[in-house]
């Protein structure tokens, strides 16, 4: 049996490409039936964002961008129209902009207990779908409990802070590779794709990523 | 949204390069450098950019 490859997957929570990309991704692993260890990394799109953020995700849009709001409200039309496409309910205009370097923490945190899939997927559901708040403890502590981490573990973690340097070094390894948007994959350190591709992308990269592996595996004497 | 990746713009010498643009190959960027998975220590491998312009999101928005 071949060893997996390792895919490490640079996003946010709140990056609606992100999670685009996380299914079509899915769709190209299902397709190539090949074997892969996923590494979710941390990438903080906007570290200077309040934890309670006061306007509307239209209005931090517009500021953000510096585009008038009716132009933001058609943006976010057009992408929730491409998540259903994928099968993602998305209400853009409903969610709760946030910090979320909390959330990066707990998923390092499940990381650690095997759960960071779970973590992950859970975690941009919450936002995306149900318009859940992603940035307070209590809130990330109930998701955490829901996949299978333990309450008072969750909770310590995100108050002591143990998992923010292992964030800050996803981070700092992101600017080192010149990563300037998300979602960004990294094949075996070896290969990259940037943003939402299509499945027949990933499927191509994956390939590519199973010859290089198999050009430089040893022959047997 | 439009797409923020790592092409379509400068780059600082050992980062992100971008490739040639008749590539077959969009969308996949390969680095010189193998460095362990999972290692916390930033390394800059020169990733080549072969071509590509998918949506995502950057600091800017999306």
């Amino acid at each position: 049996m071949s060893e997996p490859i390792t895919v490490e997957i640079w996003s946010d929570i709140q990056c609606p490409w992100c999670y685009i990309g996380k299914r079509r991704f899915t769709t190209a692993l299902e397709r190539s039936g090949e074997q892969v260890e996923i590494v979710y990394r941390s990438f903080e799109l906007a570290p200077d964002t309040p934890v309670d953020y006061e306007g509307s995700p239209v209005d931090y849009l517009a500021q953000r961008k510096g585009m008038p709001l009716d132009q933001v409200r058609q943006m976010m039309a057009h992408v929730t129209q491409l998540a259903a496409a994928e099968g993602l309910e998305y209400h853009l205009e409903e969610t709760h902009q946030t910090n979320t370097v909390l959330a990066h923490e707990l998923l390092h945190l499940a990381k650690e207990r095997g759960r960071q899939a779970e973590m992950k997927e859970r975690l941009m559901h919450a936002y995306f779908a149900e318009t859940r708040h992603v940035g307070h403890v209590e809130e990330l502590v109930a998701l955490a409990v829901e996949v299978g981490l333990e309450e008072d573990e969750a909770r310590a973690a995100l108050t002591d802070h143990r998992y923010l340097p292992a964030v800050k070094a996803d981070v700092a390894q992101a600017q080192a590779f010149g990563i300037s948007g998300v979602p960004f994959y990294v094949f075996d350190r070896a290969l990259g794709v940037s943003g939402a591709q299509s499945p027949e992308v990933f499927e191509q990269a994956l390939a590519q990523a199973r010859e290089r592996r198999e050009a430089s595996a040893p022959v047997a004497p | 949204m439009s797409g923020t990746g790592a092409t379509d713009t400068p780059v600082p010498d050992g980062a992100a390069h971008p490739g040639p643009s008749d590539s077959p190959e969009s969308g996949v960027v390969e680095a010189s450098a193998a460095t362990p998975p999972g290692s916390f220590t930033p390394v800059v491998p020169a990733f080549t950019v072969l071509g590509s312009d998918a949506p995502s999101c950057g600091p800017e928005g999306c």
